[in-house]
């Protein structure tokens, strides 16, 4: 859904399909954002923002959060690691995630 | 002088009579073989006694016969005494045989000397010796269970505690007495030593009563400082313990303690053993299935040969069915008395009321937590489907995903209006699971109470309709609030939905905002169904609807009032409901006015 509206609006999407293979994607070839969710599949969203800031070539790659947690104490945790924003799915439509995207994707890379 | 002691002598045997005469009483009243040991001891001194004066008065009538049959008399006292302290804590076969052989051969020694019977006789070398021999086998007799009773007093309840050592203690004195009279013959003699032996022996008549049958004010008196111990065990048994275990485990030591007692173990309806103390659970199960469960209690002796426990069965009429309290004396506590018995009966019952109330209290805070867990996983698990069919119908709406006919595309507005109504009470539910398990944390804010009501008035608009007029009333002053803004709108917004919901013929919605002297207040009021007066209880219970034939066919979970009151609560605030039924109700939502310092 998230990604059908992105490519809509002109996004080139990469998806991987948990933690460890995410990792893997980012490390490959470092993307200009990450998107994350926090409930993931082999490696949880927190634990790899926090390898990911860690990782000196994908520093300055902005880092956002959308997940379907919205306990105060994971929203602060995942600022706290430098997440550029937390949403939450039930509360922010597709637009408002691509919108959202667009604000942070360096100005170079869009197109 | 002698008169003086001619009286004193027919007052102690008289007493020693009429101990007798009550010792022999207790035994006929209850039957038990220790009791009538205890009666044959006494009645034997009493007897002694007796056939000392009646010699005495009838100028030795009885000639060497009655010499004899006090002396006889006098060792089967002794004996009777012995006995009566392995009836408790047995003596080893040997130890019987070699004192019955003993008592037996002191006796026949003391009938082949022939003691003389005229007061001033002088004895020859062989009847002193049997004489001494015959004191110092009394003496042995006596002096073991007064020692042995000492011992056994260690530690136990304060009646029992003391009715053993007034035993032992008057029976020291006694043993003092007859070793001086046996051994010291000719200082015994004296005027003022025989004075004061009857004197000691006059006080230890009353001290030998209280051991076998004290009256019930000296028992309160030994029992008072115990009395508030065991109402504080009572009040733990009703008011606390968390758990069935634990509760078991308490009273376990209350009954040890008020029986002084070495073990003793709870077992259930079902016969698993509660709880254990003293006795490994393996042990404890075995004698529960030994023992099976009596209708009242009883006094067990349990196999086992020369360390035979007794053992107190005290059922537990559960509401499960029958449990059992087991109390095992050890063998420094051999028996448990009367007083005691009764009082662990009396505690039995308590137990019983406080084992079934943590059952019921056991369960319902099972319940509870299944709730919450529900609630948690429910809404967890709908939270992710919902945020799906949500996002696609923003899409849809906004044409991301190409054209739709213009006949479905009256569908959306109805889709996403329930989509959003489903989401509203997964998002309640979360809200409630946070609450319960104490994860809900305020973001607090200063902010003024008239803009939270706008927000929340606007974020109703939606849902109200031309029958439903929303008017927001304020006050002229800002009223400065310290909440969570998000969260006291979700309230208001409540309120002012179920306003809504619940008139359904229509009519004015009104949310006023004032300040008062120390609270922002928000009354939300509306020209509704009401609330029915017996159903306010529940107004604000979690899951607590209140369903009647005019609001049956509302949506609802019961939780956003519930939430709402929580949520205020949390703010330091409240709220509150009136209500006329038919005409409509009113909620007033409270929160403390921010006390601002003027700078």
């Amino acid at each position: 859904m998230y990604q059908l509206q992105l490519v809509n609006d002109g996004v080139e999407v990469e998806v991987a399909r948990d933690g460890a293979a995410g990792l893997h994607a980012v490390q490959d070839s470092p993307p200009d954002l990450i998107l994350l969710d926090v409930r993931l599949p082999r490696m949880n969203g927190l634990d790899l923002l926090e390898t990911i800031v860690q990782d000196p070539r994908l520093a300055g790659v902005p880092v956002l959060i959308l997940s379907n947690f919205g306990e105060s104490d994971v929203i602060s945790r995942g600022l706290e690691l430098g997440a550029r924003a937390y949403l939450i799915k039930s509360q922010t439509t597709p637009a408002e995630l691509s919108a959202k995207v667009r604000e942070h994707l360096p100005t170079d890379s869009t197109d | 002088m002698t008169e003086v002691l001619q009286a004193l002598q027919y007052a102690t045997s008289l007493v020693f009579v009429l101990l007798g005469l009550l010792t022999l009483r207790d035994y006929l009243l209850h039957r038990e073989r220790s009791r009538g040991l205890l009666a044959l001891a006494i009645g034997c001194l009493g007897l002694v006694s007796l056939l000392g004066q009646a010699q005495a008065l009838s100028g030795y009538a009885l000639g060497q016969v009655g010499q004899d049959l006090v002396l006889v008399i006098l060792m089967v006292s002794g004996y009777a005494l012995l006995l009566f302290r392995s009836s408790f804590i047995r003596l080893r076969p040997r130890a019987q045989m070699f004192s019955f052989a003993g008592v037996l051969a002191v006796i026949l020694l003391v009938l082949v000397a022939n003691v003389p019977y005229q007061p001033n006789a002088r004895l020859n070398p062989f009847q002193q010796v049997s004489v001494g021999l015959l004191v110092l086998a009394w003496a042995a007799c006596v002096i073991e269970p007064i020692v042995r009773f000492w011992l056994a007093s260690i530690g136990r309840p304060a009646v029992l505690r003391e009715r053993l050592r007034a035993l032992s203690v008057g029976y020291a004195a006694l043993v003092l007495i007859v070793l001086f009279a046996g051994l010291a013959t000719a200082a015994s003699q004296h005027p003022f030593v025989r004075l004061a032996t009857q004197l000691i022996a006059l006080l230890a008549a009353p001290l030998l009563y209280v051991s076998f049958s004290p009256p019930l004010w000296l028992r309160f008196t030994w029992r008072n400082p115990e009395e508030v111990a065991y109402r504080e065990s009572i009040k733990d048994l009703l008011l606390f313990s968390p758990t069935r275990q634990r509760l078991a485990e308490r009273a376990l030591e209350w009954a040890v303690r008020f029986v002084g007692a070495d073990s003793a173990f709870i077992a259930d309806s079902d016969g698993s053993v509660l709880a254990a103390r003293g006795i490994d659970e393996v042990q404890a199960e075995r004698l529960r299935a030994q023992l099976g469960a009596p209708a009242r209690e009883a006094m067990l002796r349990l196999p086992g040969g020369e360390d035979a426990q007794s053992a107190l069965v005290v059922p537990l009429p559960l509401n499960s069915g029958t449990g059992v309290l087991v109390v095992l004396s050890g063998p420094f506590t051999p028996f448990f008395g009367t007083d005691e018995i009764g009082r662990l009966t009396a505690y039995a019952t308590n137990l019983t009321i406080g084992l079934d109330r943590t059952t019921l209290t056991e369960r319902i805070a099972a319940l509870e937590r299944t709730k919450t867990e529900f609630l948690n996983l429910a809404s967890h698990e709908l939270r992710g489907p919902i945020t799906v069919i949500r996002g696609y119908l923003s899409m849809l709406e906004r044409g991301s995903l190409g054209e739709i006919p213009e006949s479905a595309q009256r569908a959306l507005p109805v889709l996403t209006a329930k989509a959003d109504e489903m989401n509203a009470l997964v998002e309640q539910m979360i809200e409630a699971a946070r609450l319960e398990e104490g994860r809900l944390e305020l973001s607090t804010r200063r902010a003024d109470l008239r803009e939270v009501a706008r927000i929340a008035v606007e974020m109703a608009r939606p849902i109200s309709d031309s029958e439903h007029a929303l008017v927001l009333e304020s006050s002229e002053a800002e009223v400065p609030v310290m909440v969570d803004v998000d969260r006291i709108a979700t309230v208001i917004g409540n309120l002012l939905s179920n306003a809504i919901k619940y008139s359904p013929g229509g009519g004015q919605v009104t949310c006023r905002v004032a300040r008062e002297k120390y609270v922002g207040t928000i009354t939300v009021s509306d020209k509704g169904v009401g609330i029915p007066p017996d159903r306010f209880d529940r107004l604000f219970t979690r899951f607590g609807r209140i369903v009647t034939p005019e609001t049956s066919h509302i949506p609802g979970t019961g939780l956003g009032l519930y939430l709402s009151r929580e949520l205020a609560r949390l703010h330091g605030g409240d709220i509150t409901a009136t209500s006329v039924l038919g005409k409509g109700s009113s909620f007033v939502l409270a929160v403390p006015l921010l006390e601002e310092v003027p700078t």
